[in-house]
C-alpha cells in the first residue's frame, strides 16, 4: 500500500459520517419493519399471511446489511491504522539511517 | 374468510412508512457518497478493488430498498381498494350466504304481509281503512329497503372479494427471497 495516497484526516471524516449514516439506516430499517407489522395488524384478511411472509424474507437480510456497513468502516479504519504503522516505521527507519551515517567529528 | 381492516389507520401507517423509506433512501445515498469520497481519499490497488465491491453493494442495497418499496406499494394498493368504503370494515365472508338468505326471508315475509293486507276487507270504516292503507304503504317501504340492503350487501361482498383477488395478485408478484451477500474484503489481498 502506498501511504502517500492516504489522506488520513479526510478518510477519518468519511468513516465518522459513514458510521453516523449507517446508524440512521439501521434505525430506519427497524422502524420500517415495525411499521410493516403495524400495517398488517390493521389489515387482517386471507392475504395477510402471504404479505407477512414477504416482509419476513426481506427482514432476514437486515442483519447482513448492518454487518456489511460495519465492515466497510472497519476496512477504512484498517487503512488509517496501516497508514500510521507505515508512517511510524518510516520514522524509525529514518532515525536508524541517521544513526548509521553518524560521523563522530571529535577526531577532526 | 374474515376481513377485518382499520382502513383509516392503515392509510396513516402507509404514509408513515413512505416517510421512513424516504429517510432510509437518503441515509443509504449518504453512506455510498461517503464510501465514494473515501476512495478519493485513499488511492491504491486495494482502494480500486474496494470501490469495485462498493458498486456491487450499492446495487444490492438499491434492489433491497426497491423490494421494500414494492411491499409498501402493495399495502398502499390495499388501502386504495378500501378507502371509499369508510374508516373500518369487518366482514365474515363465510356467512355471506346465510346473511343474504336471512334478508331474502325478511323480503319474503314482507311480501306475505303485503299480500294479506291487499286481500283485507275494504268495507271498514274510514279509520280502519286508513290504518290498513298506511300499514300497507309502510310494509312496501320496509320491503324496498330490504331489497336495497340486499343489493348493497351483494355489492359490498363482491367488492371485497374482487379487491382481495387483486391484492393477492399484487402480493404474489413480490419477491419471496432477497439476495444480500456478506461483504468480504481484506487489505491483505485475500478478498472474497
Amino acid at each position: 500500500m502506498n501511504d502517500n495516497k492516504v489522506n488520513e484526516s479526510l478518510l477519518q471524516k468519511n468513516i465518522d459520517l459513514l458510521k453516523s449514516y449507517s446508524n440512521e439506516e439501521r434505525k430506519n430499517l427497524n422502524l420500517i419493519f415495525e411499521k410493516f407489522d403495524s400495517c398488517l395488524a390493521n389489515y387482517k384478511t386471507n392475504n395477510t399471511k402471504s404479505m407477512k411472509n414477504k416482509h419476513t424474507a426481506l427482514k432476514s437480510r437486515v442483519t447482513t446489511i448492518n454487518s456489511n456497513r460495519t465492515k466497510y468502516a472497519s476496512v477504512l479504519e484498517s487503512v488509517i491504522r496501516r497508514y500510521y504503522e507505515i508512517a511510524a516505521s518510516v520514522v524509525v527507519a529514518a532515525r536508524k539511517a541517521e544513526g548509521d551515517i553518524h560521523v563522530d567529528e571529535s577526531d577532526y | 374468510m374474515i376481513v377485518d381492516i382499520n382502513i383509516k389507520q392503515l392509510g396513516s401507517l402507509v404514509t408513515e412508512l413512505t416517510e421512513l423509506i424516504n429517510e432510509c433512501d437518503e441515509a443509504e445515498l449518504n453512506i455510498f457518497n461517503q464510501l465514494k469520497e473515501a476512495c478519493v481519499n485513499w488511492q491504491d490497488g486495494n482502494s480500486v478493488e474496494f470501490e469495485g465491491k462498493m458498486k456491487n453493494e450499492k446495487k444490492y442495497t438499491q434492489n433491497f430498498l426497491g423490494a421494500i418499496q414494492k411491499n409498501k406499494d402493495a399495502l398502499r394498493f390495499a388501502y386504495d381498494e378500501y378507502k371509499a368504503i369508510g374508516n373500518k370494515l369487518y366482514a365474515n365472508l363465510e356467512k355471506k350466504s346465510a346473511i343474504i338468505k336471512a334478508v331474502d326471508t325478511c323480503i319474503s315475509n314482507a311480501n306475505d304481509v303485503i299480500y294479506e293486507l291487499d286481500r283485507a276487507e275494504r268495507g271498514f270504516y274510514y279509520y280502519e281503512l286508513t290504518l290498513i292503507n298506511n300499514q300497507r304503504s309502510n310494509m312496501y317501504t320496509v320491503r324496498d329497503n330490504l331489497k336495497t340492503m340486499k343489493s348493497k350487501l351483494n355489492e359490498l361482498y363482491k367488492k371485497i372479494e374482487n379487491a382481495e383477488a387483486r391484492i393477492a395478485t399484487k402480493v404474489s408478484k413480490l419477491e419471496s427471497s432477497m439476495t444480500f451477500p456478506e461483504f468480504d474484503f481484506s487489505l491483505d489481498g485475500r478478498n472474497g
